[in-house]
């Protein structure tokens, strides 16, 4: 059932706009840390395709075998105390 | 009402089996009867012409003449034992025979004839009539029950108006608070009305008066059932539950009926407890919705309104209602007088999680309790009823081994199920398999190089339930509101798997469909509902309204844990 919408026209376009501004700055940005980390993400497909099934230990092996990444410590310690 | 809640079924059976014996009893009277009338031992039955032969040789002396017969016998008494001869007279008549039977001297009898008796005629039509009479009663005793107090006497119509709450039972295994765990704010605020029910006295001397009504909320599975069970258990009274959708009849006022003989049959066993489950089918907002109203529903909702009012004070009946949506509920039902007390049940967190564990888990086998420490680590987002239905997975899962007790790996095993899936086996062709894989490790790399997201759990390219692969990551404890650079990342992280596609393989496929939807959800409402976006700034803009419930953080909340469940 169709319910009046309470705002403009225009602003519903602006609306729309906004959103796809959103969801095409992310996508950039996965492309462009997929594209940083290109070399560590076709580990991670290969030991994927291998193994099928990856818990965060193996995850982070595959993908911080390079650079050390932003990824503060403490976070890592939070996800093996979560993680399993 | 307690007490006599369908006095039908018994009575049906003992008045039909009252027919069947009446019926045989008749049967056999009758049969008996027509046996009585005559002696008929030591009775030859010859032809019409030997009789008279007989009485020509001067054999006969005394004849008994009935309608259609003839007896006779050769001994002058008839009790004697002497064989007698009987004979069907023709219908004719024969009227030589008297003058014969005086030539020869024969005493005479005649039976008086044997009038047609008038139960001949009644009979059947009482038969009829019996029979007609019965079954109407059977077919309206299946539609109705039994009028209950509508005076017409047990068995006419009676459970259209009687109401199905479930009555009070002692021989319930009793529910205590010491069943509930997680949830220590809303134990404490229930636990008040425990000494209400107790002691109703001891609030009355200083004139306070106590909430009747008490409005449980939380998501689904949190325990507002257990929790009013508990209240009653706990205080020991009679628990009156129902659900709201059970009020509803085809009929109008059949709900507002059913209302009406709920509540007087709590007040006659006050104290106690009433319990409404899913107040929210018929406590919606009236008067909504397009194309006419919904009267039954209306009339229901009124009818508890006014018997919420009609409490006096002094009554000790305390009425719960669980609901899950409280944005949809009538304001009339939430003020002050009716259900007043809101109780808010939240999922648990990771210690009320341990402890709900543990009270699931006391009559399991488990290898080794301390392994619900992880489990209660790793199951951030699940609500009792999700812990609940894990471990009995894991007991399955002990079962299938025919082992003895449960391990941690069935109970990881559980886990896995619960959040994901069952494990499906689908033939995937290796090039699909490696998109599947790029797809994935684009989700998993973006959750990982992106800061404040999610910490990773696992990523699998095993189909599991409805998907085929999934990125999952284990909620961050306890957020209420969502920052915005978290709901950025999220968006990063959900369309990494389309990006990583795109970047590897060249080109893009259908398995980022959930992924855009939900992407674009998730940025709508950042865009329209969270004012996240600097150009249009802080202006509610959301199209529809029913599609969300109301509070803000409920669906944000609930579309990240999806994403986190489900990431795929």
């Amino acid at each position: 059932m169709a319910q009046p919408r309470e705002h403009a026209d225009e602003t519903a376009a602006r609306v729309d706009e906004a959103v796809s501004t959103l969801l095409k700055d992310a996508e950039a940005e996965a492309t462009g840390i997929i594209t940083r980390h290109e070399k560590e993400v076709r580990a991670l497909i290969d030991a994927l395709e291998r193994k099928e099934v990856l818990d965060f230990k193996e995850i982070e092996a595959c993908l911080k075998s390079v650079v050390s990444v932003v990824t503060p410590l403490t976070r890592k310690n939070e996800d093996d105390g979560s993680g399993m | 009402m307690p007490n006599a809640p369908h006095p039908k079924l018994p009575n049906d059976e003992s008045r039909t089996l009252w027919v069947i014996i009446a019926f045989w009893a008749l049967v056999f009277a009758a049969f008996v009867f027509s046996f009585l009338t005559v002696d008929y031992s030591n009775v030859q039955v010859v032809s019409y012409s030997e009789i008279k032969q007989l009485i020509r040789n001067g054999e006969v002396k005394q004849a008994l003449l009935e309608d259609f017969a003839i007896t006779v016998s050769g001994a002058d008494d008839f009790a004697a034992a002497t064989p007698r001869f009987r004979a069907v007279t023709p219908s004719q008549g024969d009227p030589e025979l008297l003058p014969l039977l005086e030539t020869y001297g024969v005493e005479i009898t005649a039976a008086e004839p044997r009038g047609v008796s008038v139960l001949s005629y009644i009979l059947p039509w009482i038969l009829i009539l019996g029979v007609y009479l019965w079954f109407q009663r059977r077919m309206l005793g299946q539609i109705g029950g039994g009028l209950g107090a509508g005076g017409l006497g047990p068995g006419w119509l009676g459970g259209l108006f009687s109401g199905r709450y479930s009555r009070p039972n002692e021989s319930r295994t009793r529910t205590t608070f010491a069943d509930v765990a997680g949830q220590e704010q809303a134990k404490k605020e229930v636990a008040e009305l425990v000494e209400f029910l107790r002691e109703p006295e001891r609030f009355q001397r200083v004139g306070a008066e106590v909430p009747h009504g008490v409005l449980l909320m939380g998501p689904p599975g949190t325990g507002k059932t257990l929790l009013a069970k508990a209240l009653a258990g706990e205080a020991d009274v009679p628990f009156f539950s129902t659900s709201g959708s059970e009020f509803i009849e085809v009929f109008v006022g059949v709900g507002a009926g059913r209302v009406r003989k709920m509540f007087e049959a709590a007040r006659k066993a006050a104290p106690s407890v009433i319990f409404i489950d899913e107040l929210d089918s018929i406590g919606r907002i009236r008067g909504t919705g397009l194309g006419g109203g919904h009267d039954e529903r209306e009339q229901t909702l009124n009818q508890i309104l006014a018997e919420l009012d009609g409490f006096e004070s002094r009554e000790a009946v305390v009425v719960l209602a669980a609901t899950n949506r409280p944005d949809v509920l009538d304001p009339a039902l939430l003020r002050p007088g009716r259900f007043d007390r809101h109780v808010m049940l939240n999922l648990p967190d990771r210690s009320g999680r341990r402890a709900i564990l543990d009270i699931h888990a006391k009559a399991l086998p488990l290898a080794d309790p301390s392994d619900l420490d992880a489990i209660a680590d790793g199951t951030p987002g699940f609500s009792g009823a999700d812990l609940k239905n894990l471990l009995n997975e894991a007991a399955i899962q002990a079962a299938r081994r025919s082992a003895s007790s449960i391990t941690v790996g069935d109970l990881q095993e559980a886990r896995d199920k619960v959040m994901m899936g069952t494990v499906r086996t689908l033939a995937i062709q290796p090039k699909e398999k490696h998109r599947l894989a790029v797809h994935e490790a684009g989700h998993t790399a973006a959750a990982f190089y992106t800061p404040g997201a999610d910490p990773l759990y696992k990523v699998t390219i095993i189909p599991r339930g409805r998907s085929l692969g999934g990125t999952h990551m284990l909620e961050r404890e306890e957020h209420h509101t969502l920052p915005e650079d978290y709901l950025h990342s999220q968006l990063t992280i959900l369309l990494a798997g389309r990006a990583a596609e795109k970047h590897l393989l060249g080109n893009v496929s259908s398995g980022a469909d959930d992924d855009i939807k939900r992407a674009t959800e998730l940025a709508r409402s950042m865009v329209a509902r969270w004012g996240m976006s600097d150009d249009i700034g802080p202006v509610d803009l959301r199209q529809r309204e029913d599609l969300v419930s109301g509070s803000g953080d409920g669906p944000a909340a609930r579309t990240c844990r999806r994403n986190r469940r489900k990431g795929r």
